[in-house]
């Protein structure tokens, strides 16, 4: 098609098989030729010559942000589409087992649960969770998916070895319904080849025994790399909980939607595997100054230690059942005098039924927020101050979505400072810079 | 000057001068625009408040959310969205926004490239017209 004149001007012809034409013609129903108008328009736009397969879907979409979403949902449920593939759900912004823990106006509320619905009538898995790979939805090392919401996406790719690319709105809901998504970015193997080298090795070990390193790391992963394929070399071996915390700050703070760490992750057993045995574009030696300046880059004021704090939140992406056995663990017998929100998703309610540990949290005043959490919906009181969190990718949105400042700090700094009601720091080097 | 057309609107029609609100800065539709009131969020940017209603919008750089289709979508649905939306480089998460618009039948600006530096030829608040195929003209430059 050389009839358009211009320099800028590409254009992609997306080629469609049999199956995917047939879609397209309406032979599965109008809303699967709808899903399938979107899915060959975003191919065309992203420049892909073909469709991929996908196993399986996780869908951003059904976070309420508008009547618009909720009209869409609706339209393609009138004309009878359905998901052909597993489909777990993200978060919405409506805790639905304790109807009072988030504040929306009643039209929004009224929308958002037709929203809800909406996703439901299409066959999805009602996980609403950020952390659906903790919900059971794991799939295989190799497997091409569509994922939506950037910390879940981060850890497929990058944690599970299965390929997807950061889907936008409304594509991971027609990629479920039409088994398809745009062959291209990280469904291509090429494209998860590493090209950045971070050597860890000049970083102390014991700086990677406590859990906030590795949303420390993400934050700074983020900004170094933009949205390149970095390996990482020199941190020990991270347990899944702490590689789902380095992904999601990394996605927040960058756009990084895949990661290795060498010897640990799937895609690279060793250096020469992660880079396919070529030598690394650049390589980056990670320091103690650059982690601490990353850091500090996670918290919006400067406090000291006894200065009152008004809220603390932990949970994103969603705490596993681990991270609430530890929460429980650290709190003891005590009781918290400033609210501390723990954000979950259901599965592990499921999973921790018969432990108590729940109730426990519950009766020391820890408030359990369930199938969404603080920044996607009013949970936090509205009235502002100061928040801390453990959560680098609280830390990043919290201060536009809630209004509220924030401080990062440890996991035991955050419960220490929920009981006293000040803040609590293990250690003064961090927060003086 | 011609842009690449990535996604055309609905109606597919000339736009006819269209003040540029040209962006300098990076910025993410989903918290960078209010999908309420469709006016840009950051405090820190000398286009704090500014609607994007009507506009030719310029955008140098485009961050982050993958919520960002919601967001132009959601201008869209509220008749809030600008005239044309101009990026450095096609973007597939908000051509989804004008996608779906198209798809519901709602009025929805088309999606353009054009280089950053070529951005830079058109002055914040010139009138411009685009016409369907992409064809930019300068009427009067901006003077801000």
């Amino acid at each position: 098609m050389g009839d358009l004149p211009g320099r800028f001007v590409t254009v992609t012809m997306t080629r469609l098989d049999a199956y995917e034409r047939g879609l397209m013609e309406g032979v599965a129903g109008d809303g699967a030729a709808l899903a399938m108008r979107v899915v060959a328009e975003s191919a065309r736009v992203l420049g892909a010559t073909r469709l991929v397969p996908i196993r399986s879907a996780h869908i951003d979409s059904c976070l309420y942000h508008g009547d618009s979403g909720t009209l869409f949902a609706e339209r393609l449920v009138e004309l009878g589409a359905r998901v052909s593939v597993p489909t777990t759900l993200n978060v919405g912004a409506l805790d639905l087992l304790h109807v009072k823990v988030a504040r929306l106006e009643p039209a929004a509320r009224a929308m958002a649960h037709r929203l809800t619905a909406a996703y439901i009538a299409m066959g999805t898995r009602q996980t609403w969770t950020c952390a659906p790979y903790q919900a059971g939805h794991r799939p295989a090392a190799g497997d091409d998916v569509a994922w939506g919401e950037s910390n879940a996406v981060t850890f497929c790719n990058s944690v599970l070895g299965a390929r997807t690319n950061r889907y936008g709105d409304f594509l991971d809901i027609c990629a479920a319904i039409t088994a398809r998504a745009p062959q291209t970015g990280l469904h291509l193997p090429a494209n998860r080849v590493a090209k950045v080298l971070i050597d860890a090795s000049g970083v102390p070990p014991a700086f990677w025994r406590d859990d906030a390193a590795f949303p420390i790391l993400g934050a700074w992963l983020g900004r170094a790399v933009g949205q390149q394929v970095a390996a990482i070399e020199g941190i020990g071996h991270p347990t899944e909980d702490q590689l789902k915390a380095l992904g999601a700050a990394a996605a927040s703070s960058g756009a990084v939607g895949l990661f290795h760490v060498i010897g640990v992750t799937p895609e690279a057993p060793s250096r020469a595997v992660a880079f396919a045995s070529s030598s690394p574009e650049e390589i980056i030696r990670l320091d103690l100054a650059a982690l601490a300046k990353a850091r500090a880059s996670l918290s919006t004021v400067k406090r000291t230690a006894g200065d009152p704090i008004d809220a603390v939140a932990v949970g994103s992406p969603h705490l596993s059942s681990d991270e609430l056995r530890n929460l429980d663990r650290l709190l003891g017998e005590r009781q918290c005098s400033k609210p501390l929100y723990a954000c979950t998703g259901r599965h592990t309610l499921h999973e921790l039924r018969s432990e108590g540990i729940i109730e426990r949290l519950r009766s020391r005043g820890v408030i359990v927020v369930v199938d969404t959490c603080i920044v996607v919906t009013p949970v936090l009181p509205d009235h502002g101050g100061v928040l801390v969190t453990n959560s680098g990718k609280f830390a990043h949105y919290a201060p536009a979505n809630t209004g509220y400042d924030v401080i990062f700090a440890t996991l035991s700094e955050c419960i220490e400072s929920a009981i006293t009601g000040s803040l609590h720091l293990d250690s003064d080097h961090w927060h003086a810079t | 000057m011609r842009l690449e057309v990535v996604v055309s609107g609905l109606p597919d029609e000339d736009i006819d001068r269209a003040p540029a609100l040209r962006l300098t800065e990076p910025i993410s539709f989903w918290g960078g625009i209010s999908p309420l009131n469709g006016t840009l969020t950051d405090p820190r940017s000398r286009n704090h408040n500014r609607p994007v209603r009507g506009t030719a919008l310029l955008v140098s750089e485009l961050r982050g959310s993958s919520s960002g289709s919601s967001v132009l979508l959601e201008l869209i649905f509220r008749g809030l969205a600008p005239a044309a939306i101009i990026l450095d480089s096609a973007d597939a998460i908000l051509a989804l926004g004008a996608i779906v618009g198209r798809e519901m039948g709602w009025k929805s600006p088309p999606i353009l490239r054009l280089p950053v530096v070529e951005q830079g030829l058109i002055a914040d608040g010139s009138l411009v017209s685009i016409t369907k195929d992409g064809e930019l003209t300068i009427h009067c430059q901006g003077v801000r």
